[in-house]
């Protein structure tokens, strides 16, 4: 009975994690593994009930990134059609941040190895870019024209191409 | 949100690693992630080192629906010249494809942009210049196409191992260039109406060892011989080369595609073929059909085969046209259809009777699909498509239903 509670026990046991600020988070050990370096950590036997630090990620997306992991680990293998649907409508709801807690969530994801995580948000992003002209672009993402106005008129005139923003159509060649 | 509310001291877009930069700009068409890189100096530098492919085609470089085609080659070469040079040095590429209508006199230009993606390092290479080229069987004018320079890919003596992708169109390929050392990684492999300036077997296949895919179509080869075994190739199409000699070990070939004239071809060694399409053109004695092939060769050449579809013109013009018998089957032939246009007397029940000599040579055929007006006018075809009933019997003997035998016979007779 005792080895048996061991084996059960591995599966169930919670992780501590925490943020660069401080805070202490708890997911069970399938959502951690979903973070390749909380996994290796975990194989190496580093975590205890300290927790493990991690200390370029703050408490905010840290807590979204243990939310992530947790839906995730809970609806990872053998999934219905249902199921499936209804982890993608969590991660649209769960993306639909602003840009900053997007560039967190990449910074994070990608220094954690949350392999999912990172390519939700990568796809946010580029969705966020497409479609629009580079002065909304520039609004959304908050990047400054520092171009002199005689830089612009080249770079406009060596790129003329590119400002086309109507759709191509595909098959033209 | 406007940027002069920005809090410098926040992490912002151009802040993330370099690799998720260039993971979000791969997400993006070409012309989108090119927009990137102009909204400001730090994305100019950006864009130059992180910009994952390149795409030089008519829709990218032009405005939509733009007709004028009036020196635009001369544009269209301007263009890509103006943006490879903001570039500076060529940053790691996925991608480097360039669609358009250049031909050798663009040598100059087309020469430089090989270079640039050679030193690139692009994993998925294309340079296809068939735009403007009149379409169909018009494989083009050997003297007019651009002569790809292959041993630029080619080191002292090492060969590219990050090309997995090549497609070429529209040019000419020279076995005479030395120090091409072949495409040691290369797993997808198309040429469409290259001319070949000498031997093509010798020229790069033996160095492809690793090839998946590979078609070749309205190119200049006569002869297909591998020197080597193409272990890991799965597809192989070959359109319109007039072929006459193919001789080709692949043992794990699946699929294979043929249009050609009647020729006898070696691949009786891939034991994993499940479906060839073949097309036959007209073989070059008048009034002759290519069924004599279809009854002897190609069972012979593709014994294994399971899914199968054969287009060839039927000349039908004797009550007792004779046709050639041998022992040789499709013995796992279960998917039969045939495009078979026909030619001569409609009258002629004994010309069409030869066909129905396809139940015996494939006994465990499940599905027979016959188009009597080819494969264009399937909208006029009275498509006889008919499920067989224990078209063997159980010991798979080469037993024929005479049952099935007369329903087809039938349906042949009532249909032409």
């Amino acid at each position: 009975m005792a080895a048996a509670t061991d084996d059960a026990g591995d599966s169930n046991e919670m992780i501590r994690v925490v943020s660069s600020d401080g805070e202490h988070f708890e997911m069970p050990e399938a959502a951690a593994n979903l973070s390749l370096v909380l996994r290796h950590m975990i194989e190496d036997d580093c975590a205890d009930a300290a927790g493990i630090p991690l200390a370029v990620v703050a408490a905010k997306p840290l807590a979204k990134i243990v939310d992530y992991c947790t839906k995730h680990a809970a609806k990872s293998s053998g999934l219905t059609i249902e199921e499936a649907e209804e982890l993608k409508r969590f991660d649209a709801e769960f993306i639909e941040v602003d840009t900053d807690m997007l560039y967190d969530l990449l910074v994070a994801a990608d220094f954690m190895g949350v392999e999912g995580l990172s390519k939700l948000a990568v796809q946010r992003t580029a969705d966020l870019i497409k479609g629009k002209t580079p002065e909304q672009n520039r609004e959304t993402f908050g990047i400054v024209n520092d171009f002199t106005p005689e830089e612009e008129e080249e770079i406009c005139k060596e790129n003329e191409w590119a400002f086309q923003i109507t759709k191509p159509p595909s098959r033209l060649c | 949100k406007s940027a002069f509310m920005v809090n410098p001291e926040a992490l912002q877009l151009h802040h993330l690693p370099h690799d998720t930069l260039r993971s979000i700009l791969s997400r993006l068409t070409f012309r989108e992630s090119s927009r990137m890189g102009l909204l400001s100096r730090k994305w100019r530098q950006l864009w130059r080192s992180c910009c994952p492919k390149l795409v030089f085609t008519r829709a990218t470089m032009f405005k939509p629906r733009n007709k004028i085609m009036r020196r635009t080659r001369t544009k269209f070469a301007r263009r890509v010249n103006s943006l490879l040079r903001q570039l500076c040095a060529p940053p790691t590429l996925n991608k480097f494809v360039v669609k358009f209508g250049l031909r050798r006199k663009h040598t100059c230009h087309v020469d430089r942009w090989v270079r640039f993606c050679s030193e690139s390092g692009a994993k998925h290479i294309t340079f296809d210049f068939t735009l403007g080229v009149k379409k169909g069987s018009f494989s083009g004018f050997a003297d007019e196409k651009y002569i790809f320079p292959l041993h630029v890919f080619s080191g002292p003596d090492s060969s590219p191992a990050h090309i997995k992708s090549l497609h070429l169109g529209y040019v000419c390929l020279s076995t005479a260039t030395t120090g091409f050392a072949g495409f040691a990684n290369l797993k997808k492999l198309t040429l469409y109406k290259i001319s070949f300036l000498s031997d093509f077997q010798c020229l790069m296949l033996p160095e492809c060892t690793a090839l998946e895919w590979l078609s070749i179509s309205r190119s200049s080869v006569t002869n297909l011989t591998f020197c080597e075994p193409l272990r890991r190739l799965h597809y192989l199409c070959l359109h319109y080369c007039y072929l006459d000699k193919i001789e080709l070990e692949a043992p794990n070939l699946t699929s294979f595609d043929l249009t050609n004239w009647p020729i006898s071809f070696a691949l009786s060694e891939s034991l994993k073929l499940m479906e060839a399409n073949i097309e036959l053109l007209n073989n070059r004695t008048p009034y002759g059909d290519n069924l004599d092939y279809i009854y002897t060769e190609l069972p012979a050449t593709l014994p294994h085969v399971q899914k199968l579809s054969i287009t060839s013109k039927l000349y039908i013009y004797d009550k007792l046209q004779r046709f050639a018998k041998t022992s040789v089957r499709f013995i796992n032939l279960r998917h039969l259809t045939l495009y078979s246009p026909l030619w001569g007397e409609s009258g002629s029940v004994g010309g069409i009777i030869r066909l129905a000599y396809l139940l015996e040579l494939a006994p465990v055929l499940e599905e027979l699909e016959l188009h009597p007006y080819g494969a264009e006018h399937e909208h006029q075809s009275t498509v006889i498509k008919k499920r067989l009933e224990n078209a063997a019997d159980v010991n798979g003997s080469h037993h024929l239903n005479s049952n099935n035998s007369t329903i087809i016979q039938g349906y042949l007779v009532d249909n032409t």
